[in-house]
């Protein structure tokens, strides 16, 4: 009830949990910009090396604690994926816990948990990223570790099998006994319908249950290497020790060749047009005695001034109790809402914003569709103000510096700005681009992309 | 104002051992003892307002007035109405919120050091003057009725919400913070503005801070705004003595599911709890089911596929605590898994491999370093030493008194804590699976979800 900057709603499917999603426009941002419009400078002392076969690493040192973060980024998720191996990138990111030849089976957990670490994984639609925080004297190990499940990944057919069941119950947890993960799996599916987005990062049933070792196994060999990876290194180190060590595990691994090329050709054959059938109604059972609802629009890939803006955007409208929807729906004196929120959705190739909420009980869906319109035009001219503006750069500010509180978070800060913009210091431009940003821009794409009839309705209930 | 953030600056001499001989700072505040962790690295600020009682005082049937009360401070007051508050403390960026335990409740701020003064004048003015008016209080109850309804669309957090009753019933703790529907709705405005001037005047206070030096002009708005007096009186309300059985497996069908919410756990009596075996709980829990190479991790997910997830936890408060296991599994695995459970508690009970002693000492140690790397956490860390009134050298001490563990004593608060016959058992899922325990040879007590709503 009184938390603002509430986590929306976003998926990211994992080795052992739900993360916000990082290109969420909350989470995203950056800005100098305050409640008097003082400058906030934002410098983190990043060194960066590139390996001949195309690794590259980077690596801040914050001596605070004898700790490190270790994060990997591979450029490869859901949307490198056919029909028939659904569900690939994610099932490879379980296997990967298997570790390598070096090691043996069962020990990777053991290595970085029985040196006093942690360790977890994602998959999104854009990407796959392992990380672990141990004791600093544990660094080479930890670097072995990871050279040996890239090199000589142990991908044996009973723990493969295994893991298949373990994918699967993973898969009825977060989407198909839940009405929100319902929801959000058919949002994704039909904004991005005949699009590499279009199809399940944690796979389909049928895929799930069919894709084979091999399979696995030559996506693997496809995309696991260093040319398509980043390796992101904070806490108690030395960026020199780091970058011989690394060298030293990973030098020798060679670079898959015409890399770029597959990448280009699987994603051409498919391409990132929205389907033109794209305004639907879109009606689904679920548990829920209210209607649950997702209305979606066609959004923008990250990293243009108009995403951006719609960052700006969607935060006005729907983050906050202030927010504007929130005012209008939850709020008010005649509420009609349980709950709303805004999200700008932005994928490294595409994008979908929307608008989300659950109706209170006694409202009718209908006479609530028909409101819930009207007021999206309004709020284009209604909604948006220098004041809101303000108010959403500060937000973010918060936001950011909060998160720059431990390893993981810095590492995840600049590793998200490299692998999204190839450029790690992007958070200083990000900065100014959204402090740049008028009023009159933020309205400009709200009658563009808001206040238009091609969208999608999503509900969800009992009743249905 | 201009902050380089030089991370590579940073001491290394600010390790854990010396970290609060170097930055903590004690202060006394209207009589209100004030903690304070400097830390100038961001400029940002964190402020926790301690108060010495929980939701466990609640009014018979008026349960959850403590959490509405607080939940309820931006409501409006006699100067800002909901709206012009949240107006006024999202522009400032401001994140807050608070937390209602049984036993204590907290009230967090954090936001940017430039705009602490608004930010903690609002807060104050709230704390002040909360006025809870009616036609909010209203809306608000319509909204906490739909999310208890909704809950079923959840099923883990239905299923953390029915075993929380039932593994405590009996303890005088098994009504939520959140309360019910029906409490919700008996609960006034009057109500609300009379548990504010409770813990206003009447509650034990404490402060803790985390920012740099500069926040200290938060002294003259605690002072002058916040106007509290402190009492020093704590909460005199306790749980009760429950004795412990295992009886039937409670089930609670919902509709459509394909998986079951399994839960596994118990009532800690306050005449269990010491500071001496606190740690020794956890480092159990954590040895059954925390992180990958738990045990149940092991055995039901990388052995038998039979989940995703397996968890274990044990945690005490000042008066009672709880302990216990959460996972998931397919209806077609539901018996498997209790099974498994029960076959894994006693075999660990009966004693424990070396080798998997020694990981779980190091991973704990470790672990704990991380825990405290965050000083948001590190400051939370602190308020709850404080409330149990144990001494903060402890935190370091963590590491020696892990290691004067033995697998032994470890195999015998695996018994202590997860034997079969101690815990109560809740299954949510499909129907049909009664069917199928019973055939087992469980005993099975069906409850509707709704009852606990």
């Amino acid at each position: 009830m009184m938390k603002n900057l509430k986590k929306l709603l976003c998926f990211m499917i994992g080795m052992g949990s739900l993360y916000a999603c990082s290109q969420m426009k909350t989470k995203d941002a950056d800005s100098s910009m305050g409640s008097e419009n003082p400058e906030l400078k934002v410098s983190i002392d990043v060194k960066e090396r590139t390996l001949s076969n195309g690794l590259k690493i980077l690596v801040v040192e914050n001596h605070k604690l004898p700790i490190f973060s270790y994060y990997t980024y591979f450029k490869v998720g859901g949307k490198y994926e056919s029909p028939g191996i659904t569900g690939s990138s994610h099932l490879l990111e379980h296997m990967m816990f298997k570790g390598g030849k070096k090691y043996g089976d069962k020990v990777f957990d053991k290595l970085v948990e029985g040196n006093g670490g942690r360790n977890n994984a994602y998959t999104t639609n854009d990407l796959t990223v392992y990380y672990q925080s141990l004791p600093s004297e544990h660094f080479e190990v930890m670097a072995d570790l990871e050279a040996d499940r890239i090199q000589n990944l142990l991908l044996e057919k009973d723990s493969f099998e295994k893991e298949r069941k373990v994918v699967l119950e993973e898969r009825r947890m977060r989407y198909e006994n839940s009405d929100r993960g319902k929801l959000y799996l058919k949002m994704m599916k039909e904004v991005f319908k005949g699009t590499p987005y279009g199809l399940s990062v944690i796979g389909t049933v049928p895929d799930l249950k069919t894709v084979s070792r091999d399979q696995v196994w030559d996506y693997f060999k496809k995309y696991y290497a260093p040319n398509n990876a980043v390796i992101v290194i904070v806490g108690n180190v030395k960026a020199d020790d780091v970058f011989d060590t690394i060298d030293k595990k990973f030098g020798g691994i060679a670079a898959v060749k015409g890399l770029e090329e597959t990448k280009k050709k699987h994603i051409e054959s498919m391409g990132y047009n929205f389907r033109k059938d794209f305004k639907q109604r879109i009606q689904l059972k679920g548990d829920s005695p209210t209607p649950t609802f997702t209305l979606a629009y066609k959004g923008l890939a990250i990293g243009s001034r108009e995403a951006f803006a719609l960052d700006l955007l969607s935060s006005m409208l729907g983050d906050g109790e202030s927010s504007y929807f929130n005012q209008r729906f939850v709020s008010a004196k005649k509420a009609t809402l349980l709950k709303i929120y805004a999200a700008n959705y932005t994928l490294q190739d595409s994008g979908v914003l929307f608008i989300g909420g659950q109706l209170l009980e006694k409202v009718n869906l209908k006479t609530f569709e028909k409101k819930l319109r009207s007021e999206i035009k309004a709020s284009c001219e209604n909604g948006i103000s220098a004041r809101a503006l303000q108010k959403v750069l500060n937000q973010y500010m918060v936001s950011n510096l909060t998160g720059l509180d431990t390893n993981e978070g810095i590492a995840r800060f600049i590793g998200d700005k490299e692998v999204y913009y190839g450029d790690y210091n992007f958070y200083k431009k990000e900065m100014s681009i959204y402090n740049s940003i008028t009023i009159d821009e933020v309205r400009d794409v709200c009658r563009k992309y808001l206040a238009t009839d091609e969208n999608m309705l999503i509900t969800i209930w009992n009743k249905h | 104002m201009k902050y380089i953030l030089l991370l590579s600056l940073i001491s290394t001499t600010t390790f854990a051992k010396n970290y609060l001989d170097d930055n903590l700072r004690k202060e006394t505040w209207n009589d209100i003892e004030v903690i304070w962790l400097e830390d100038n690295s961001l400029p940002t600020y964190d402020v926790a307002f301690y108060f010495s009682e929980g939701a466990i005082s609640d009014r018979k049937g008026k349960y959850g007035e403590t959490e509405l009360m607080f939940a309820g401070l931006s409501f409006g007051t006699r100067r800002y109405s909901q709206n012009a508050i949240a107006e006024s403390l999202e522009f400032y960026g401001a994140e807050y919120g608070s937390r209602v335990t049984h036993e204590y409740s907290t009230f967090s701020v954090r936001g940017l050091v430039k705009d602490l003064i608004p930010t903690m004048k609002m807060i104050c003015h709230m704390f002040d003057d909360a006025t809870y008016p009616k036609k909010e209080l209203k809306k608000t109850k319509r909204r906490v009725s739909s999310g208890f309804k909704s809950m079923v669309t959840n099923h883990s957090q239905l299923a953390n919400h029915i075993f929380r009753y039932e593994s405590l019933r009996g303890s005088g703790i098994e009504q939520p913070t959140t309360g019910s529907i029906k409490s919700i709705n008996k609960i006034t405005s009057r109500d609300l503005t009379k548990r504010l001037g409770h813990f206003n005047k009447n509650v034990k206070k404490r402060i803790y801070l985390r920012g740099p030096k500069t926040i200290s002009s938060l002294k003259e708005i605690v002072m002058n705004d916040c106007r509290w007096k402190q009492s020093k009186k704590t909460s005199t309300a306790i749980a009760k003595k429950k004795q412990l059985k295992n009886s039937s497996i409670i089930f609670v069908p919902v509709p459509n599911a394909n998986q079951a919410q399994i839960r596994i756990g118990r009532y800690i009596n306050k005449s269990e709890i010491s500071f001496e075996n606190a740690e020794m709980k956890s480092f159990t829990a954590k040895f059954i089911g925390g992180g990958f190479t738990s045990r149940l991790v092991q055995r039901l997910r990388v052995e038998k596929g039979l989940t995703y997830s397996a968890g274990a936890y044990a945690s005490e408060q000042k008066n009672y605590g709880r302990s216990g296991i959460s996972t998931f599994t397919k209806n077609e695995t539901v018996v498997t898994t209790l099974n498994e459970i029960k076959k894994l508690i006693d075999e660990n009970s009966q004693g424990i491999p070396v080798e998997l002693f020694k990981l779980n000492q190091k991973s704990a140690k470790g672990q704990y370093l991380l825990s405290l790397e965050s000083t948001s956490d590190f400051l939370e860390t602190l308020l709850f030493f404080d409330h149990i009134n144990r001494p903060y050298r402890d935190i370091y001490n963590y590491s020696n008194k892990v290691d004067s563990y033995s697998e032994v004593a470890l195999a015998k608060m695996v018994k202590e804590l997860f034997d079969w016959d101690r815990q109560t058992v809740l299954i949510l899922g499909n129907k049909k699976l009664i069917k199928s325990l019973r055939k087992a040879g469980y005993k099975v007590v069906e409850k509707n979800y709704k009852n606990y709503l």
